[in-house]
């Protein structure tokens, strides 16, 4: 039943909501291991790879390497952006978007 | 005497609905652009242009409203004088008519024509950017052609209403599947299907009723903000 109802809520997460996620879970437990992010953000790998990938591009997340292994961190515009996605979430659930 | 505090009360009423609306649509749309231009979301952004569209939408039926009561026209008199003793808030001459109590061919008439079919494309707009938001599988692009050829004023009004309509139930369902706040969408199509059946039977207490509406479901979402 929970496996089912996870299910439903990912699919029809917003784009919007998926970026918040993946932000908050690295803002609460600091340099993260993209495994844990996958957990936090309730996303598969494959697609968890992709948007981290887009994230770095915009600046938002920054990958360290450290003895083989890969950690995400955020950078201070990620702080800024995920402070401004928390400040208008309230605003966007009222217009369709959910978070 | 009793019908002019009506008219002047009515078009202040739906002149200060509107002008409140745009600029909480504005904020909507800044807001939702800001933060789209920061995560390169299309989807989100577009959802902004959407509500930036709407804007102007609303600040043209502000506009109309504000002539309207700026340089009043007695709709009873202007009646009479093509169709003696016909009293203009109770006739039904359907298509003929304006549902408009204000200069019924005039500027802000034709401001509330231009308006109307600002809204479907704000719906089209949000309803794209909402598709980017929750289809993530689908390559779905709709075109809609408005045909904005010289047709009678009354056919834009009507098409426009029954194109937000659909619209806006495509925005219900998409934004009830992702769980977030469809209330005031539902408004919006309550709106536009009381302004359709006011212009269909050529009832303007129905229109009004319908332009006052509408603007109220952004003060649904101004509300819903701060009440948290």
């Amino acid at each position: 039943m929970t496996t089912r109802r996870t299910k439903t809520l990912s699919r029809y997460r917003s784009q919007a909501g998926i970026v918040y996620d993946i932000l908050n879970t690295i803002a609460e437990e600091g340099p993260i291991s993209p495994t844990r992010i996958m957990y936090g953000a309730r996303l598969p790998y494959d697609r968890l790879k992709n948007m981290l990938e887009h994230l770095e591009e915009q600046g938002l997340v920054k990958k360290i390497v450290e003895d083989d292994r890969v950690f995400y961190d955020l950078t201070p515009k990620g702080v800024e952006v995920l402070e401004e996605l928390r400040r208008v979430r309230r605003l966007l659930q009222s217009i369709g978007i959910r978070f | 005497m009793e019908g002019h505090i009506g008219y002047y009360t009515l078009f202040t009423v739906l002149a200060l609905l509107e002008i409140i609306s745009a600029v909480i649509a504005l904020v909507i749309a800044a807001k939702t652009m800001g933060v789209a231009r920061k995560i390169k979301d299309k989807g989100l952004f577009r959802l902004g242009v959407g509500y930036a569209v709407m804007c102007i939408a609303l600040i043209l039926g502000f506009a109309a409203a504000l002539i309207a009561l700026l340089y009043p026209v007695n709709p009873v008199l202007q009646l009479q004088e093509e169709k003696p003793g016909h009293m203009a808030w109770h006739h039904s001459e359907g298509w003929r008519h304006s549902p408009w109590p204000g200069d019924r061919f005039g500027v802000s008439w034709n401001l509330v024509l231009l308006a109307s079919i600002f809204f479907p494309i704000s719906y089209a707009v949000i309803l794209l950017g909402l598709s980017g938001e929750y289809v993530r599988f689908e390559q779905r692009r709709e075109e809609k052609f408005l045909g904005l050829a010289v047709v009678p004023g009354l056919l834009v009004g009507m098409v426009s209403d029954l194109v937000s309509a659909g619209f806006l139930a495509g925005i219900i369902v998409l934004a009830r599947k992702g769980g977030g706040g469809v209330e005031p969408y539902i408004v919006f199509l309550a709106s536009h299907l009381l302004r359709l059946v006011g212009e269909a039977v050529g009832t303007p207490i129905l229109f009004l009723a319908g332009e006052v509406l509408r603007p109220i479901a952004l003060l649904i979402v101004l509300g819903r903000v701060m009440l948290g």
